[in-house]
């Protein structure tokens, strides 16, 4: 990884976060930076980052794309912006109705304050799942797609 | 307030460190004993798991922006009045937890105990517990916290 002087090594107790640039996104990301994370909450890059598993050159916030809303489809089912916190997504008044289990999933899981702060694409963009940034920005962008069929329902990640 | 600040600083060490507002404690610094929770823009987080940089215009409540020692706020006072804390370093954390808990109620955001999912939960012992299942207490006094 190249370090530029902005990159040094940020100590505070056993702390040490490399990373030396922040910029926030409001459109699409052009590009490849090998070395750049995706922030969306950072409840997940953040506790990594902390332990040195992570050390980006760069973080790009997402949070300004208009990712952050849940949409009915056509079909019957339901599209959700990445963006979309934890806690919103399973308190969404149809998620609850008609997709339960993603309720009693997610509300499983962490803490409150984790849930609220985590956003749905967390789990494409944390960094654990090796993927080149332009694909992981792809699937943000695209978030997650429900689809009802009548009797059945079935989800996937589109 | 407008200060400059290191991007890789936590929002939690900018509160501490940077605004010199130390009411909110560092635990853990991972996101699992939720001594750093603060509300922002209303919603509870783990001050200690999001940059400073990235609420830039959000409006972040501390424990010291809920009440003073001559005007307590209802939950401070709620913790006075039932003996909530012993040696106190959880409870900035737990007082904006449970603030922030009671809004979600509000808002209808179920939990892992709650029955009936279209039906709006009710702020009894067994829901808070939960609720407040996010914030750790080394002292013995979490069995009063909800």
């Amino acid at each position: 990884m190249t370090r530029s002087p902005k990159s040094a090594e940020y100590a505070h107790e056993d702390v040490h976060l490399r990373t030396g640039r922040y910029s926030r996104r409001r459109d699409s990301v052009n590009g490849q930076e090998p070395d750049a994370r995706f922030i969306g909450g950072g409840t997940n890059l953040l506790d990594l980052m902390k332990l040195q598993i992570e050390a980006p050159s760069h973080l790009i916030d997402l949070q300004d794309l208009k990712l952050g809303s849940i949409s009915a489809l056509d079909s019957g089912g339901l599209r959700i912006g990445a963006l979309v916190s934890n806690t919103d997504l399973a308190s969404h008044e149809r998620i609850r109705r008609d997709y339960s289990l993603v309720t009693r999933a997610i509300v499983a899981g962490a803490s409150g304050q984790l849930r609220a702060d985590r956003v749905t694409a967390w789990r494409i963009v944390r960094p654990s799942i090796a993927l080149p940034p332009r694909r992981v920005l792809w699937l943000a962008t695209w978030g997650v797609t429900l689809r009802c069929r009548q009797a059945s329902t079935k989800s996937r990640v589109s | 307030m407008a200060l400059n600040v290191d991007p890789r600083t936590t929002l939690l060490d900018f509160l501490r460190d940077h605004v010199g507002l130390t009411g909110t404690k560092k635990g853990c610094d991972h996101g699992q004993c939720g001594a750093c929770t603060v509300l922002v823009d209303g919603v509870r987080i783990n001050a200690c798991l999001t940059l400073a940089v990235m609420h830039a215009g959000d409006r972040v409540t501390t424990i010291e922006g809920l009440g003073t020692p001559a005007s307590l706020h209802p939950m401070q006072a709620a913790f006075v009045k039932h003996d909530r804390f012993q040696c106190g370093y959880c409870t900035p954390g737990q007082i904006c937890s449970a603030i922030g808990a009671l809004v979600e109620v509000e808002r209808n955001v179920p939990s892992h105990v709650t029955d009936d999912l279209q039906v709006f939960a009710r702020p009894m012992r067994l829901e808070m517990r939960e609720r407040m299942s996010g914030n750790t207490c080394r002292c013995g006094a979490l069995r009063k916290h909800s």
